[in-house]
């Protein structure tokens, strides 16, 4: 057991702020405060469960302070469980054994921070469970215009079934302090029903509590928040606790009451349309409100299974009344339940017609294998309140539940799948197609020289400059950005003879300003370089060797190579005047991003017999730690058999890289753009037959059909996976499909039924087999879509209506069709539009690069579409709407 | 590929047509009459080739089905058909129909002047009267063209003669590799015979190949590092592995029953 250096028992201090730690845990979940405290003691007990049921006390106790204030205080008790048992350790006794607690150690488990234990994930050992009461408790000096006087005080004792008793003492003041040793026994039994529990010197408590009699633990949260209260008087509280654990409820593994300051208690049950258990009975009882599917196997892996999804509707259910905001649904959708505890819920308003909402209900539950394997950091969100949708595993049961959904909507006649889809009208595949031309139209490369083929050239491009402040890309007023060097080259390493580098400052607007220009020999190795020497930043004037920036804001400094005319590659680095940059998200993957094409002509994707296959793979490490990577990479056959080539054994695959290892630098600043580093350049040479004469470089005897590129990227230190990214290569074959290279192909539905109106506007069906475009249905049945056609007939500009509905859903789509890759840490597709030399002049594609690495960057920090990431999406959709129709203007 | 498509009309008479694609409109191909014909009657050698390689191989006690498509797959690789520069650069599958065709027809290349040659019937990798699923057809000769990368004992030990099995590893593109199947050789010398032919059943091979399949998948991680690109001592250990825990399963199946 733990000893103070004195003997005497005290608060240990740490330099947590546990006040903000608290405020910061709870601020993570998706439905803060309430659904914590509802969620998270429940947790506890049913882990520490020891008999059939554990029994969970919820209790609003009114006290009278010294001062004559009425105070109120929560209790949490739970019985048929094991206690806070195990050793008593100290902070620095946890840390001394690395914070690896062992199983059983529950009360080191209760008071510690940032410990991990023994045979448990990741989950649940963040601090969640002290949070949820901690953040209820609001000792005064809280109205203190200052936030950093807020307190909170939590208590707990716990009653072993050896008969230890034990009291322990949390105080954050804002520092997170613990008073220990705990008191023991009968000290512990006679405080607990002190009337005056004194906490700090300004701070006694009437506890007034019994001791506990039966096994269990309670955790006491004085100094209740006003919320909290009002959530026990009007039932919000045992709401919560209904939605959160109805589940194991009916199962009988809990038993949760709500017991209010004059002693009403209330018995937390089960939703009344889900008492009689219908799924329990035979299929062929179940009534058409009901619907029933078992034994889901999960098609990513059949070995994982869905045990049943439920779903029922009935008018006579009254619409759910939120708890927390009409934007995330609770009721009012699929309940997904993981260990019997709701953990998020499906949104079906996308699928359920609205006149049939308010009665529709549902849940999904595991089986044993699936529902262990998403209990885990990866693909649950450490506040237990949703699933991480960039995993392929949570995708796939999203479209399991999404199946049955549908299913069921057709049963019932809602919806019908005699919607048929057709092609476009010519007018809006014009659109559709000009709009993606856009965004797929591969960057024009630098004019070909002498014996070089088309496209045959990569730049890379490099921009370093000092920064006045340590770790931070923001620069005042006054101050200089020195040693400002550009360095380019090419690949294949060859002199081009001369180019011109630029250096331009880029304003947050996107309007771009010369700063210094320079004429400079390429050498033989295929580089040249350049000093440009120091910079000011100024607030206004116009001299050389100073950037103007008359506001505070978001600058970009850029270098740039050019030739002919033409500009060929840019680099840029973030400069943030006179205000700090945004911290970075906590959630920063590492991610690769593939180039296959076609060296004569990358706007064709066969290759033919003798053409050179381009090859080129960055990964971008937005992390401010360097990574340590390995890849693999190969070219392999897709076809059976696909290594059989005109009868000869052909080796059947070309493997490109084996473990391959990296040193990717993570970014040096707060603020800046990480900058994809190149790591696989390759160039092979497509053959059907073997070479009668010696081939200059790689090449690979392959039978007519598609090969994938395959390549992988793993973190060397830690042996994880971190991206697999695919291409497939058409061969002396034509890819299938009419979209080329757009990425998808277009249909619309029409509904036979008139009446009918489409719930979505559009959908991006991905596709079942890899060579089959992804297909982009919009419905003529939207009343969106109809509004527009409505507007053709009135507007004086033709078809003004038609287009501009086009134009959103295919930015609206392509976007979603970019990060569905990013998912899976792939960001080829991203960079169809964050790497565009040929739009580096235009200021507004220069200000759509900014908004789509915040739109990704936010989206990896979500695990649902909120409030938030919609706005941005927003504003990447309105951007991109605009491009397309300057892009059309410019056309006309 | 242009091909000569052998076909008999609704009077049963045998009629040819030239065919540029799988699904080729019934005029047309006739630009490319000369080297459609000149294939038709290099695959006449083939077909001929197969049946007497078959009658050399009557004494080798090893399933009629597997010899078949392997002897017409040797065939068909010694022949050189496949380096045409018209089949260079082609899909096969126009070529396995029409040999499929001639198989069943018995038509030669000069037709009617010549023979009808029921005895290439043999060599019909289905039993149908027709080659009503073209794409079994396809799979059963692209199949045999595979297994003759090894010699026919080989390939016959590595999948117990039986055809099921070597379609379950074939079919598996990601674990086709002749390395692969060198690898499942040594395993399956090292494992006693009783073990060896319970693996055998078409039920447990799949199993065997669905192992190594997950182990060595087509897509996701670990595509990019296939069979082919181990040394052969390594991939015997993975391959040990991998196997080693389904066998287990296999024997205990067995038990069981």
């Amino acid at each position: 057991m733990t000893t103070n250096i004195d003997g005497q028992p005290k608060y240990q201090p740490t330099s947590t702020n546990m006040v903000h730690v608290v405020e910061s845990i709870i601020s993570g979940y998706r439905m803060r405060e309430m659904r914590a405290l509802a969620q998270e003691p429940v947790q506890n007990s049913k882990d520490a469960k020891m008999s059939a049921t554990a029994k969970v006390e919820y209790r609003l106790h009114q006290r009278t302070l010294s001062d004559g204030a009425v105070s109120h205080m929560l209790t949490v008790t739970d019985t048929g469980t094991s206690g806070l048992g195990g050793a008593i350790l100290s902070a620095d006794e946890i840390n001394e054994r690395g914070g690896v607690l062992d199983a059983g150690e529950d009360w080191a488990a209760f008071e510690g921070q940032g410990y991990t234990k023994a045979n448990q994930d990741a989950l649940g050992s963040r601090g969640q469970g002290k949070a949820a009461f901690l953040y209820h408790s609001v000792a005064k000096g809280v109205f203190s215009s200052s936030q950093s006087h807020r307190r909170m005080v939590m208590l707990y004792d716990t009653l072993l079934p050896g008969g230890e008793y034990r009291l322990g003492v949390r105080y954050a003041n804002p520092l997170d302090t613990v008073w220990q040793p705990p008191y023991m026994e009968e000290q512990a039994r006679s405080l607990v029903s002190s009337d005056s529990f004194s906490i700090d010197n300004d701070l006694e408590y009437p506890l007034r509590l019994s001791p506990l009699t039966e096994v269990g633990t309670r955790v006491i949260v004085p100094y209740l928040s006003g919320e909290a209260i009002d959530s026990f008087r009007n039932g919000e509280l045992a709401r919560w606790l209904e939605m959160c654990w109805w589940r194991a409820i009916q199962v009988r593994e809990l038993e949760i009451t709500v017991v209010d300051s004059d002693g009403v208690s209330h018995h937390v049950g089960v939703p009344k349309w889900w008492r009689t258990e219908f799924w329990k009975g035979s299929k062929d009882a179940l009534s058409e409100k009901e619907y029933l599917k078992e034994d889901v196997a999960l098609s990513s892996d059949p070995g994982l299974k869905i045990k049943r999804i439920v779903l029922t509707q009935d008018d006579d259910i009254e619409e759910h009344k939120h708890l927390f905001d009409r934007s995330e649904p609770e009721y009012d959708g699929i309940q997904i339940m993981r260990g019997l505890q709701w953990i998020e819920t499906f949104d079906v308003r996308t699928i359920v017609p609205e006149e049939h909402r308010a009665g529709f209900r549902g849940f999904v539950e595991f089986e044993r294998d699936l529902d262990r394997t998403l209990r885990s950091i990866e693909y649950e969100s450490p506040q237990h309140d949703s699933f991480n949708a960039r995993m392929g595993l949570v995708r796939n049961v999203r479209d399991e539940v999404s199946r049955s959904v549908k299913e069921f909507c057709e049963l019932r006649g809602w919806i019908s799948d005699d919607a048929t889809t057709v092609d476009p009208s010519e007018l809006e595949r014009e659109i559709a197609t000009s709009a993606l031309n856009v965004l797929v139209n591969p960057p024009a490369g630098k004019p070909p020289g002498p014996g070089e083929e088309p496209g045959g050239t990569l730049w890379d491009l490099s921009l370093q400059v000092d920064y006045p402040n340590e770790g931070t890309t923001r620069v005042d007023w006054g101050q200089n950005l020195s040693n400002l060097y550009v360095r380019c080259g090419t690949e294949p390493k060859r002199n081009y003879g001369s180019v011109t580098l630029k250096v331009l400052s880029v304003a947050p607007n996107g309007e771009q300003t010369a700063i210094a220009s320079k004429r400079v020999d390429m050498r033989e190795d295929g580089t040249a370089s350049s000093d440009f020497g120091d910079l000011s930043i100024l607030k206004g004037g116009a001299k050389e060797q100073h950037m103007v920036c008359p506001e505070a804001g978001k600058y970009s400094l850029c270098a740039v190579i050019s030739d002919a005319g033409s500009d060929l590659k840019r680099a840029s680095r973030a400069v943030y005047v006179q205000e700090d940059p945004p911290e970075p998200p906590a959630v920063n993957p590492i991610t690769l991003s593939v180039e296959a094409s076609n060296q004569r002509d990358p706007e064709r994707i066969r290759i033919n017999d003798g053409e050179i296959l381009r090859i080129a793979a960055y990964v971008t490490n937005r992390n401010d730690v360097d990574a340590a990577l390995s890849l693999d990479a190969a070219i392999v056959a897709s076809e059976l058999p696909g290594n059989l080539v005109a009868g000869i054994d052909a080796p059947e695959s070309l493997q490109l890289a084996a473990g391959k290892q990296l040193n990717v630098n993570g970014i040096e600043r707060h603020g800046e753009r990480a900058v994809p580093k190149p790591v696989l350049r390759k160039r092979v040479r497509l053959l059907t037959d073997l070479p009668t004469q010696p081939v200059d470089g790689a090449y690979l005897v392959a039978a007519p059909g598609t090969h994938n590129l395959r390549i992988d990227l793993y973190d060397r230190d830690r042996q994880e996976r971190i991206a697999s990214v695919g291409r497939r290569i058409y061969f002396e074959v034509d890819p299938p499909g009419k979209a080329g290279r757009i990425p998808f192909d277009i249909q619309k539905e029409e509904s036979v039924d008139e009446s009918v109106e489409a719930s979505a506007l559009w959908r991006l069906e991905s596709p079942i087999h890899q060579d089959e475009p992804y297909r982009l249905v919009y419905s003529s049945r939207h009343h969106i879509y109809e509004i527009a056609e409505r507007a053709d007939s009135t507007a004086r500009r033709r078809s003004v209506g038609t287009k501009a509905v086009m134009r959103e859903i295919i930015a609206d789509a392509y976007l979603d069709w970019m990060h569905e890759a990013h998912r899976e840490n792939d960001d080829s597709r991203y960079d169809t539009i964050l790497e565009r030399p040929d739009q580096m002049n235009n200021p507004r594609w220069v200000r759509l690069e900014d908004q789509v690495e915040r739109f990704r960057a936010k989206s990896d920090q979500e695990y649902i579409e909120t409030e938030s990431l919609a706005e941005l999406r927003r504003q990447v959709v309105a951007n991109l709407v605009r491009i397309f129709e300057e892009a059309e203007e410019v056309d006309a | 590929m242009p091909v000569k498509l052998w076909q008999k009309d609704a009077n049963n008479r045998y009629t040819s047509r030239i065919v540029t694609k799988w699904d080729s409109p019934p005029l047309g191909g006739e630009e490319y009459r000369a080297e459609s014909e000149e294939l038709d009657k290099r695959l006449d050698d083939v077909l001929d080739d197969s049946l007497s390689l078959l009658g050399e191989l009557s004494g080798v006690s090893i399933n009629i089905r597997f010899k078949r498509i392997w002897c017409v797959g040797r065939c068909v690789r010694e022949s050189g058909v496949l380096r045409l520069p018209a089949l260079r650069t082609e899909r096969r599958v126009l070529l396995w129909r029409a040999m499929a065709w001639k198989c069943w027809l018995g038509t030669r290349h000069d037709y009617p002047n010549s023979m009808h040659e029921p005895r290439w019937r043999e060599l019909r990798p289905g039993k149908q009267a027709e080659p009503k699923d073209p794409f079994r057809t396809r799979e059963l000769f692209e199949i045999g063209l595979w297994l003759q990368q090894q010699e026919l004992n080989d390939a016959a030990f590595i999948f117990g003669g039986s055809v099921s099995n070597s379609i379950a590893i074939g079919r598996r593109t990601s674990i086709n590799a002749l390395a692969m199947r060198e690898a499942l050789k040594e395993w399956l010398q090292d494992i006693l015979p009783e073990h060896r032919e319970a693996v055998y059943m078409n039920k447990n091979f799949d199993q065997v190949a669905k192992a190594l399949r997950q182990r060595w998948p087509d897509a996701g991680f670990g595509a990019a590092r296939r069979p082919e690109h181990y040394s052969s001592e390594e991939l015997l250990t993975e391959v040990r592995e991998v196997l080693e825990p389904v066998l287990k399963d296999i024997l205990n199946n067995q038990r069981v029953k």
